[in-house]
């Protein structure tokens, strides 16, 4: 059997995000205060796992083809699986929720795309603005509601309102963006 | 398959190119031509249902009786699409490579927008949803992690199977929530998990099936 890279130090950092996405979901709807500052935990780590990942494949001549598409995967599926508990907990309105849903499957499948077309799809700027603005938001959403319980005063609900806002408008953008660069990509071709 | 890298041509013919093409109904070349058209009956049917998907998300969330109504019609609606859309696709013709994705992400996003509303109404628990979400984005990575190695990743009778439960398990959440099958089966009680439980494990299996799929094909 070919190996297949799977398991390289860098990809086992990018699999972090992955493994962790399921006990964030259940710390953040416990609803307990305890587990949010544990969800909190995870979230920093994940967030240290993003940022470095890529660098460490770098560094270590590890860059791979499987860590291409698996660090993408698991950007999407740990960042919706904060926002799938965000939805649930009502700290979200559910159309911002449903645009980050609606992008990061049509990435994934404008991927498949490029992949038959025009090669592997590397990471756009747009993407790493989108992930620095998801971040932002899912960290601060999770603090303040750590820090300050449920009952948050007006102007920190508008706060994170406008931070999440800011995120979904700079996901929708990161969408239009890599839509066009595979169809100019296929144009090129 | 050997189709998809083979005599295609590159470029992405314009709408209006496109439909000219495809209905001539003419020699190889215009099919060919019409491979990558867009604007379809069948690209067209697919699209209404990803459109679809916010707009049943909205009825299900307004939470007026009438709504609930108007969005079962849509859903059924949008199941009907589910399946014309291949049906024309095959017996005009008219089959894209443009639809053969299409056909797979707006299903996604509409059978997502309806659980994401089940999700905001408290009828299902957010790691169900979080789950089905994994399954759909993680088979497009797996073809795409397919093609890497020059393999071409099947549509699965599982990834079939999964949608057909979706569909009848969404079918089925908004008809408790109407009362269509009688006072005693509740939106609060056990009969939506149970139908949303289905939902979930046709995902897992599907995923399962896709994973093991695409390591048999890389590793050959």
């Amino acid at each position: 059997m070919k190996p297949l890279g799977l398991w390289t130090l860098p990809n086992a950092i990018t699999w972090y995000r992955v493994v962790a996405a399921v006990p964030i979901i259940l710390l953040l709807v416990s609803g307990s205060n305890a587990a949010l500052w544990a969800a909190l935990a995870l979230m920093i780590v994940a967030e240290v796992s993003d940022g470095i990942d890529g660098w460490v494949a770098r560094r270590y001549g590890q860059v791979s083809a499987v860590g291409k598409i698996l660090d993408p995967m698991a950007d999407s599926l740990y960042r919706v699986s904060v926002f799938t508990a965000f939805a649930a907990n009502r700290w979200m309105p559910v159309w911002m929720f449903l645009i980050m849903l609606w992008r990061d499957i049509s990435v994934s499948y404008l991927r498949v795309v490029a992949e038959q077309k025009i090669g592997t799809l590397a990471a756009r700027q747009s993407g790493k603005w989108k992930a620095v603005a998801q971040g932002i938001a899912q960290i601060l959403v999770v603090a303040v509601y750590a820090w300050c319980g449920t009952g948050l005063p007006p102007e920190m609900q508008r706060l994170l309102w406008c931070t999440l806002f800011i995120a979904t408008v700079v996901t929708a953008w990161s969408l239009v963006d890599y839509a066009l660069a595979v169809y100019r990509g296929i144009k090129a071709a | 398959m050997a189709e998809h890298t083979g005599k295609r041509p590159v470029e992405t013919g314009t709408e209006r190119n496109g439909t000219a093409m495809i209905m001539s109904n003419g020699p190889e070349v215009d099919r060919d031509r019409a491979s990558s058209a867009l604007a379809t009956i069948p690209n067209l049917l697919s699209l209404l249902r990803a459109l679809l998907g916010p707009v049943v998300l909205s009825l299900i969330l307004s939470e007026a009786p009438w709504a609930l109504w108007a969005a079962l019609a849509l859903m059924l609606l949008a199941e009907a699409t589910d399946y014309f859309d291949g049906e024309i696709a095959r017996r005009y013709d008219l089959e894209t490579e443009i639809g053969r994705l299409a056909d797979p992400v707006c299903d996604s996003v509409y059978h997502l927008s309806v659980f994401l509303a089940f999700l905001a109404m408290g009828w299902m628990a957010a790691w169900m949803l979080f789950i089905i979400y994994t399954r759909d984005l993680t088979v497009p990575y797996l073809r795409a992690f397919a093609r890497q190695s020059g393999h071409e990743l099947q549509i699965l009778t599982s990834g079939k199977i999964k949608t057909a439960v979706h569909a009848v398990a969404q079918i089925g959440v908004v008809a408790v929530a109407l009362g269509l099958f009688g006072p005693h089966v509740l939106i609060n009680g056990p009969a939506p998990t149970i139908l949303l439980m289905a939902a979930v494990i046709a995902s897992i299996y599907s995923l399962a099936d896709y994973v093991a799929e695409t390591g048999r094909l890389v590793r050959s």
